[in-house]
């Protein structure tokens, strides 16, 4: 099967800003790609090309084998889930949905069949009648979906589509895209900022950066192997530690930092004894040491600063040393209090190790990545 | 001091009783009434009275003679399908001049945009009688005068500048992403107009026609410059019967001129908004 959307070396400028540096990307049948970074990294502007609202300085963009890039948005075959919902407010619930069969030319009887049953896919059978004011906020995303599905478009674009809805309509909704690409199997790219999102949803992520991709790769691959610090730090919420390559055994690492070692992986392979190096390590990879480390375990000393009780699981702030905390959440089995000194157990390799902005050693934190 | 007149002055109320402070409200609410329905009174009254002479305060007797002179001797049909033929003429004209520009203005960057507007809203600020006679001396150079075209183009100097400020206010209004969600839904330019724009701007739009028709068929400054023989209006008869001595027939006249007025004052009374026209467009 080939790319059913294919972005080649796409450049959009913004008088002096880049806002997407030569992305390239290939979505096959079916897959669900998220473009994912924080505001301001170019997804929305990739997501504008493809729709065709901006035209890119330079590159393709090809959708199902033909080069979009000059056809005009109405000829594209697209379908789109707005941010904002994007209604149409004058018109009735089935009459948004069957707008794009209506455009198309589909007759009025069918355009009601075909939209109502679009409807009943979105869970809102019954409604049809409605305007879009007299929907709630989650009713009237629904009411987006239908819209972008009930002509069985080529390809379905996502933009943020429920960054706009409230945390639990949020998980919901999240379901409901889910259950629908299973049934459905439309091919789609889907644009956000909520990392969480983009894990459950997405086949294959594409995290970006100052119009930059920086990855692509399956949710778990992301990760566990990010292949650049932003990516490590932009996924997951994990922990740091900034300080001197001083042994590497093979593709490991070994990084100190305040007398504090741990065993790390080399992501980019180019760390040389004495270069300053940041290592992430996932949170959920440490444990709590009660008893002597096992041989493929290093043991780091921490001071528990503050704790947080979450409810179902409680958050300790641990101090490394003067300048760096760590975090990490325990179930209620493990209790620690205020000041008692802990170890903890990182396994070899307890994370990835990047080169540090700012080598070799100068005794100053790094220029890009100060401990918090 | 008693606790009472303590509580009374804390809350500075007038020394007044509660019936005398009504009643004084209520005389200067009537009043006022008064002062500003009179005219019509005296015109509603004027246009049926028979035998009104000598300081009597009602009519002797009660008539429709008025309204039939008025319809036979000035030719009342003629002249209110005069009325109505130029304000038609001015709709379709401030509307073909004032949509593009409104939409220029209210989604495009215009350069000197305060300029524009100012331009554009100079008829309406500039002494009536001075912008006629600039008017007139140009409509005798192009043969404008006395023709329905060349009033209704008068009558639009005025309208123009209340169809650009309302439809370039409903044109910014429209939201640009429910209009990219019609791009990309397939619609071409054309579909879009039809199906989105249009019903989106309808109240806009009906804003203006109304509008431009009452201030057409109300227009009398600069009618009395470019009118003829074959283009006389409501007004100007209502003007040349008070001239020649005809108050009655005028005041009947009146009474016809004043009923479009009445039918957008009760349109405006029942709010001319979005979701009562349409049927629903919150939800934005």
């Amino acid at each position: 099967m080939g790319a059913m959307i294919e972005l080649v070396d796409v450049v959009k400028r913004y008088g002096d800003v880049v806002a997407c540096n030569r992305l390239n990307l290939a979505v096959d049948q079916g897959e669900l790609v998220t473009l994912l970074g924080a505001s301001g990294c170019g997804k929305t502007t990739a997501l504008r090309c493809i729709t065709g609202s901006l035209r890119p300085d330079g590159g393709r963009i090809i959708i199902d084998g033909r080069d979009v890039t000059d056809v005009p948005t109405h000829k594209r075959n697209i379908g789109v889930v707005f941010q904002n919902l994007a209604l149409f407010p004058h018109l009735t619930v089935v009459d948004n949905v069957g707008y794009p069969l209506r455009v198309r030319g589909v007759r009025s009887a069918e355009r009601r069949e075909r939209a109502i049953e679009a409807l009943r896919l979105v869970r809102l059978d019954g409604l049809g009648g409605r305007f879009p004011r007299e929907l709630s906020g989650g009713q009237q995303q629904r009411v987006g979906l239908a819209r972008a599905i009930v002509y069985e478009p080529t390809v379905i674009l996502f933009d943020e589509p429920l960054s706009n809805l409230d945390a639990k309509l949020r998980l919901e909704m999240r379901e409901e895209i889910a259950s629908l690409k299973d049934r459905l199997g439309f091919t789609s790219i889907y644009v956000t900022h909520d990392q969480e999102e983009a894990l459950s949803l997405s086949d294959r992520i594409a995290v970006m950066k100052d119009g930059v991709i920086h990855q692509v790769g399956r949710p778990t691959e992301i990760y566990a192997e990010p292949r650049t610090s932003f990516v490590a730090e932009f996924l997951g919420n994990p922990n740091r530690l900034t300080g001197v390559c001083v042994e590497r055994i093979q593709d490991q690492v070994v990084v100190e930092a305040d007398g504090q070692r741990i065993v790390a992986t080399d992501a980019s392979g180019t760390l040389a004894i004495g270069d300053r190096a940041v290592v992430y390590v996932r949170p959920e990879s440490v444990r709590i040491q009660d008893g002597d480390a096992s041989p493929d375990e290093t043991t780091l000393r921490a001071t528990v600063v503050r704790s947080a009780f979450l409810g179902d699981s409680t958050e300790y702030i641990l101090a490394l040393s003067d300048k760096v905390n760590w975090h990490l959440r325990l179930d209620h089995a493990t209790r620690l209090a205020v000041g008692e000194e802990v170890n903890l157990a990182a396994p070899r390799p307890g994370g990835r190790a990047f080169a540090l902005a700012g080598s070799p050693v100068d005794g100053s934190p790094g220029v890009a990545l100060g401990e918090q | 001091m008693t606790a009472v007149a303590v509580a009374a002055g804390a809350r500075i109320r007038p020394r007044l009783g509660p019936g005398l402070s009504r009643l004084i409200t209520y005389t200067f609410l009537l009043a006022f009434v008064l002062y500003v329905l009179s005219p019509f009174l005296a015109i509603l009254v004027t246009s049926v009275a028979q035998d009104w002479f000598g300081g009597r305060i009602l009519p002797g007797s009660l008539t429709l003679r008025w309204f039939d002179w008025a319809f036979n001797v000035t030719n009342l049909p003629g002249v209110m399908a005069n009325s109505f033929i130029i304000a038609g003429l001015t709709i379709a004209i401030s509307l073909v001049i004032g949509i593009p520009t409104a939409w220029a203005l209210g989604r495009r960057h215009v350069r000197a945009r305060n300029v524009l507007m100012t331009l554009i809203l100079l008829p309406k600020t500039v002494p009536p009688i001075t912008f006629a006679l600039g008017l007139s001396r140009e409509f005798y150079s192009f043969d404008l005068v006395d023709t329905h075209l060349g009033v209704a183009l008068a009558h639009t100097t005025l309208a123009l500048p209340f169809v650009v400020l309302i439809m370039s206010a409903t044109f910014a209004g429209l939201d640009e992403r429910v209009l990219e969600a019609g791009r990309v839904c397939g619609g071409n330019w054309f579909r879009n107009l039809v199906h989105l724009v249009l019903p989106m701007a309808m109240p806009g739009l009906m804003a203006s026609v109304l509008f431009t028709f009452v201030t057409s068929f109300n227009e009398f400054t600069l009618t009395l410059v470019t009118y003829g023989p074959d283009t006389l209006t409501l007004t100007v008869q209502t003007y040349l019967a008070i001239g020649d001595g005809f108050l009655e027939v005028a005041s009947a006249i009146s009474v016809v001129l004043l009923v479009p007025s009445v039918i957008l004052l009760l349109l405006i009374q029942r709010q001319i908004r979005p979701e009562n026209i349409l049927g629903g467009v919150k939800g934005l």
